[in-house]
């Protein structure tokens, strides 16, 4: 009988992602209550090594899938792989933390099994032995919670919204190799473009300042909130109207359909505070609005609020700060 | 080239919060008066992408919706920026559906009509952002499928994909028939030709039931249990100044105070 | 050196009507006189040639009926064209133009009385260039010459030594100037050859009523008489061959707006610009292929094309639009001449195509083809989107310019082509027009809270008033500004407030009032327009609304001039125009004072397009204390802010911004704020003041603000003065 929580494990350029980890954390705490082992999923190209990370982040078993041929994700190498895997470790929950890849790999891998999935959550409990998930809806106006049926049950977890578990060295599971005949499949790979930013990874990054329609196309505006992260050691984000706008890169997007982030500091420049945008920032610890509008929705869900011209208050703050720090 | 595209009718994303309501016992959103339904936005992206496919390789391009009859409009819209055809399927037993039934039905809708080379999604919906849809259609299809797409080229019977990664793009290459679900990055969605809203107003939509199609009873696979609007409580504090540099001196200290910097 | 005998001569010549003084027409020129018949007679054939080239390159423009009020139309152009009211307002160059018109009438006249006198004296021996009026006749000679040598000076100073960036800079231009030099220079030795061998000597008191070719006659008194004799016949000749020129000219260059100027002023359509052309029939447009607005040239109507062959070129549009001054594409100038070229150098290939056009469905591809016969696209190649999207729509170019042109309707038909048939406009513009659709506002504000501005001021809503039975006196339109953005929403109040305190029962329209389309319209979106004017007039019809009162100049603008055109008939007031009223009867009593130097913008939606200058300066100085000083721009000659023709909602991303540009010359009239009257200008002055950082020192209010103010002043019983 199906027992467990089944963890993908979302690697990039041989790293395991803050995301997985942050899945193996809420997965012990769902398999404390379901019974079960927890176990992931690890599939690429001489990937093995990482199976040793996932096991001092909470992995009883780590079924490895290694092989050429998933040396690039596509959907349509892993799904084979992840269904034996999955048949193999034949869990009651499978959840992935949600990415590019897992946006991409999930939904599909859901129907091949007829299951039901729940993207996109950021709160799991359990409830007659079963997993119940919030996710936001409506750009997050509202709140759901969903019942994802048949087994496993599937879920996508929202980045940050778990808490993972602090990584014990000492730790000890099991690796177990599954073997997969996996032939190149139809999709092809060839070519691969990076528009990475200086400084550290917005998603990684403890400190955030953010930019929005107000911010305007000049770049010298921009420069000003470039100026002031530095003086933090943080990264510099943006709305989606400002992406959209092609003011700044799309790497930059923070957001629904951008990066989700949940810095310690969060200084919202210009930003209305549009649903969409505060589903990707909601995580933040302290939010500081900066914004001319005193009726601006962003004012509802900062800590701190600045009612003014941004152009005035961010020169003057940097300054402050550059003193002070 | 043959070309598909799903779309979706949602309430407008820019709806303000102080207008939106939820019936909580019926799990339902209501409708807010006045703020007339739109087209997914990432749908638009996905027509946007398959006129700019038709007017390089030449084709027809069919537009498909689940919904109720107001998602005509839906229809029509995409009919006025250049799609050919279009088909609604409108059935009080999918007014609701999750993406399990829904992807069903438009699977079932795609196979009736005809051959197709691509199909086109947008990449999530901006009601309930499942995400679902257009891969689990392309898993019922039994098609290869690519999300997010920023970027689509044809070179013969392959297409070439850009897919979005976390910090910047790949691209790979996709045989046809396909299915790829757009993202934003993509394009700029046009505004109709006033010869294109004429032409939609004029044109018919195809209306189907589900059982048309030959689709009975499919289930649900995810169940919703509860529907609400969370309350956000805010307690903000307001920094205060005679001038923007005593504000922005008055942030700082606030903000070490708290021990956040 | 006086008139002597002390000069001996050999020959002298009395003319025939001898003692009297008396004009000797053709004297010294025997045979010659055919090189002026035959001259005069190519010369006819080749300006009619010319002309007739034009009037064919017209005709492959659209027909627009034009004939309407005849007696009107003579009038403009009587006043306007002959009279030279715009022209004359440019000091110098009024002033040489009035110079070389002047003269080239006076002595084109003169020219004839002489053809006259000598067929008069030759076929009935009737002589009327004789005794004092002969003399009178000569000095008209003599002085007209010279205010042409002025005139022609005085252009040739302004293009050469003073490089007028207004001017056009082309070999022809530099031609007219030549040819009317050597008329003038010409016409001046010949009299003064002639006068060297006659009067100068027998009759000084006749010659001195020539008194420049008098004065130079003496130069040439020493010089034998035969060469005199040859050489008064070579400047005769060459006189007479640059006169013929200077007429054939006019088919040919720039100077044919001696003709097309009054022409096109006769045609000029006194709503052009406020009341843009409605399309009529999209459906049948789309139907029969025809294509709507203007992608070419034979999109443009006669009266279009006739605009871009009577521009003069004097630079007065490029001297003071605002997008030209911004640095942006647009010139106005440039735009007509353009197009001008253009018709010259494509025209001919659609006569052509025209003539052959009966024969074939190629024919219909043709015209539907956006590629004229010269290869180019009218709007891309000649002209580029980017001109197009620069203008505000400010009017200022038409009301500049001497010849009438309409330079606003051409670059809207141009804007129609590019949004309805090509949708090739910014992202920024297409989320305008989606809000305008969905939403009937450009910021998609939701309908339900259109109102909510007034909530706590107990202002009617017109469906409750008439529900309930209650007369009102005016409907108070509020326009999409007033009633959500936050800014305007304090004019709202205050125009509220000042029409409760003066007792006036008036409503507004609430969630049943959309944009007036405004917007929409300038920005070639004129289906978006029709459907939301269309709508808001079977609102306001449906409540038998008579009289609308509306802060907005946009606004005020469409209802007035363009609803007409749909069936919407009101008696439509600006809010200066209504408080002024209310202050003129005394409804409104003011009692408070502002103590404080302001200057007044006058909005261009109700200055120049509709004549609003004063209404909103008599209210100002009806406040007590307050004390208006004019900007070095104002009245007919403001400054746009930069916010019309949609570009409140849009940006030209080139150049400077208009509204900064403003917004300092307000500034550097030293006065503590300015007085608007309208919302997109009290926006753009908003910004203007804070990207110069005076908004400390600078306030910006609306007309409406400053008197709710003032009378709350009064009732708060303040001491004056505090």
């Amino acid at each position: 009988m199906a027992s467990g929580v089944l963890v993908y494990a979302d690697h990039r350029e041989g790293s395991v992602l803050a995301g997985t980890k942050e899945a193996l954390g809420a997965a012990r705490r769902l398999a404390d209550q379901i019974g079960g082992p927890v176990s992931a999923a690890l599939i690429g190209n001489g990937v093995a090594g990482l199976a040793q990370e996932l096991i001092q982040s909470g992995a009883d078993t780590v079924y490895v899938a290694d092989a050429p041929a998933l040396d690039k994700y596509t959907n349509a190498t892993y799904l084979p792989a992840l269904d034996a895997i999955v048949s193999q470790a034949d869990p009651a929950v499978v959840l992935f933390s949600k990415s590019l890849v897992t946006l991409d790999l999930a939904p599909r891998f859901a129907f091949r099994r007829g299951v039901g999935l729940a993207n996109d959550v950021i709160d799991l409990k359990v409830e007659n032995g079963q997993v119940i998930a919030s996710r936001p809806v409506y750009g997050g106006s509202a709140m759901a919670e969903v019942l994802p049926e048949g087994t496993p049950q599937m879920f996508t977890i929202r980045g940050k919204t778990q808490e993972p578990l602090t990584p014990d060295p000492s730790r000890q599971g099991n690796v177990v190799p599954v073997s997969v005949t996996v032939s190149e499949g139809p999709v092809k790979v060839i070519d691969q473009q990076k528009e990475r930013a200086s400084g550290p990874k917005l998603q990684d990054a403890t400190r955030i300042v953010s930019g929005g329609r107000g911010i305007g196309e000049a770049k010298e505006n921009w420069r000003q909130l470039e100026e002031l992260a530095e003086v933090l050691g943080g990264a510099v984000g943006a709305s989606r109207a400002a992406v959209d706008a092609g003011w700044v890169p799309t790497h930059m997007q923070i957001g629904l359909t951008g990066t989700t982030v949940s810095p310690d500091l969060y200084i919202a420049v210009a930003i209305s505070g549009a649903v969409q945008h505060m589903a990707g920032c909601s995580g933040a610890k302290t939010i500081v609005a900066i914004n001319k509008d005193p009726e601006a929705a962003i004012f509802k869900q900062a800590r701190f609020g600045v009612e003014g011209d941004w152009k005035k208050i961010i020169p003057a703050l940097t300054k402050e700060l550059k003193a002070m720090m | 080239m043959n070309i598909i595209v799903c779309v979706k009718q949602v309430q407008d994303p820019e709806t303000p919060a102080s207008q939106f309501r939820v019936d909580e016992a019926a799990k339902k959103v209501i409708p807010p008066p006045g703020i007339p339904p739109t087209v997914n936005q990432y749908d638009a992206n996905a027509i946007e992408a398959a006129v700019q496919l038709k007017e390089q390789h030449g084709g027809r391009i069919t537009v498909i919706s689940l919904g109720k009859d107001t998602a005509r409009d839906a229809i029509k819209q995409a009919l006025s920026m250049g799609c050919d055809a279009g088909l609604l399927i409108d059935d009080p037993a999918f007014e609701d559906a999750d993406a399990y039934q829904t992807a069903n039905v438009l699977a079932a809708a795609i196979k009736s009509v005809g051959d197709y080379d691509l199909i086109l999604c947008g990449r999530q919906a901006s009601d309930w952002d499942q995400a679902q849809v257009p891969q689990g259609l392309a898993e019922l299809l039994g098609i290869p499928s690519v999300t997010p797409v920023a970027g689509i080229e044809v070179t013969g019977t392959t297409l070439r994909v850009k897919r979005l990664i976390e910090d910047g793009y790949e691209v790979l290459e996709v045989p046809m028939p396909a299915l790829l679900a757009v993202s934003n990055e993509a394009n700029q969605p046009r505004y109709p030709t006033l010869k294109g809203i004429m032409a939609a107003a004029r044109a018919k939509v195809d209306v189907k039931s589900a059982a048309d199609l030959g689709v009975n009873a499919v289930g649900r696979k995810v169940q919703l249990l509860r529907l609400y609007v969370p309350k956000v409580e805010s307690q903000i504090e307001w920094i205060t100044g005679e001038t923007p540099e005593e504000q922005a001196a008055n942030l700082a200290r606030r903000l070490r105070e708290e021990r956040v910097i | 050196m006086p008139p002597g005998s002390s000069i001996e001569r050999t020959v002298g010549v009395e003319p025939s009507c001898s003692p009297q003084p008396c004009r000797d027409s053709f004297w010294n020129i025997g045979d010659e006189r055919i090189v002026l018949y035959i001259g005069a007679a190519i010369m006819v054939g080749l300006l009619a040639w010319g002309i007739s080239r034009w009037y064919r390159l017209w005709l492959i423009g659209k027909p627009e009926f034009r004939a309407n009020d005849l007696l009107g139309r003579l009038r403009q152009m009587l006043v306007f064209g002959l009279g030279q009211r715009r022209t004359s307002r440019d000091a110098y160059a009024g002033t040489m133009h009035a110079f070389i018109y002047g003269s080239f009438v006076v002595l084109t006249v003169i020219t004839i009385m002489e053809s006259l006198n000598y067929w008069g004296h030759r076929l009935f021996n009737i002589q009327f260039l004789n005794g004092p009026f002969y003399l009178v006749y000569s000095f008209f000679g003599d002085a007209f010459g010279l205010l042409l040598l002025v005139g022609v000076g005085m252009a040739a100073y302004r293009r050469y030594v003073m490089k007028s960036s207004k001017l056009e800079y082309r070999f022809d231009d530099g031609l007219t100037l030549v040819l009317f030099t050597v008329v003038g220079l010409t016409g001046f030795f010949v009299e003064a050859a002639r006068l060297a061998v006659t009067e100068t000597v027998q009759h000084p008191q006749w010659a001195i009523w020539s008194p420049i070719s008098y004065l130079l006659s003496f130069a040439l008194l020493s010089l034998p008489v035969g060469f005199l004799l040859g050489f008064h016949k070579a400047m005769w000749m060459l006189h007479l061959l640059a006169a013929l020129g200077v007429l054939t000219w006019i088919g040919y260059s720039k100077m044919s707006h001696i003709l097309f100027g009054p022409l096109n002023i006769f045609f000029f359509n006194p709503l052009a610009g406020r009341a843009l052309r409605p399309i009529d029939d999209f459906e049948g447009a789309i139907e029969r292929g025809e294509p709507l607005g203007v992608a070419k040239l034979t999109d443009f109507t006669w009266k279009q094309l006739l605009d871009s062959s009577a521009c003069i070129k004097c630079g007065r549009c490029h001297a003071v639009c605002p997008a030209t001054a911004s640095g942006k594409p647009l010139s106005p100038k440039n735009l007509i001449l353009d197009i001008r070229y253009h018709l010259l150098s494509a025209g001919p290939g659609y006569l052509a195509q025209k003539a052959a056009g009966t024969n074939g469905a190629t024919a219909a591809e043709e015209t539907l083809s956006p590629v004229a016969p010269d290869g180019r696209t009218l709007v891309g190649d000649v002209i580029s989107d980017d001109v197009l999207w620069s203008c505000t729509t400010c009017r200022a170019c038409m009301e500049e310019c001497p010849m009438f042109i309409e330079h606003i309707p051409a670059i809207v038909d141009m804007r129609r082509n590019l949004v309805m048939m090509e949708s090739r406009f910014s992202p920024e513009l297409q989320r305008l027009f989606n809000n305008l659709e969905s939403a009937g506002n450009p910021w998609r504000s939701p309908k339900a809270q259109r109102a909510d501005w007034a909530k706590d001021l107990g202002v009617k809503i017109l469906a409750e008033a008439a529900a309930e039975g209650e007369e009102i006196e005016v409907l108070y339109w509020v326009g999409c500004a007033g009633s959500f953005d936050e800014r305007n929403q304090k004019v709202a109040r205050s125009f509220a407030r000042t029409m409760q305190a003066a007792g006036v029962k008036f409503a507004i329209l609430g969630r049943e009032e959309t944009c007036t389309g405004d917007p929409a319209r300038r920005c070639g979106n004129e289906y978006l327009f029709q459907l939301l004017a269309q709508e808001n007039i079977a609102t306001m019809n449906g409540y038998n609304v008579k009289k609308v009162v509306t802060a907005c100049a946009h606004c005020y603008n469409t209802i007035k001039n363009e609803y007409p055109q749909f069936g919407g008939h009101y008696d439509v007031m600006h809010h200066t125009e209504y408080i002024d009223e209310l202050i003129k009867s005394g409804r409104i009593r003011i009692q408070g004072r502002i103590d404080e130097t302001l200057t007044y913008h006058d909005p261009c939606y109700i200055g120049r397009h509709n004549g609003l200058y004063d209404a909103p300066r008599e209210v100002l100085k009806a406040i007590p204390g307050l004390n208006v000083i004019e900007m070095p721009r104002n009245g007919r000659k403001a400054f746009c802010c930069g916010g019309g023709g949609g570009h409140s909602f849009f940006e030209v991303k080139i150049g400077s911004r208009i509204n900064h540009l403003r917004t300092q010359e307000a500034l550097d009239t030293g006065s503590r704020g300015l007085a608007a009257a309208c919302p997109y200008c009290n926006l753009m002055f908003e910004d203007g003041v804070k990207v110069k950082d005076a908004v400390e020192r600078f306030r910006v209010r609306d007309v409406a603000e400053l008197i709710d103010e003032a009378i709350q002043a009064g009732t708060s019983a303040a001491p004056a003065g505090s």
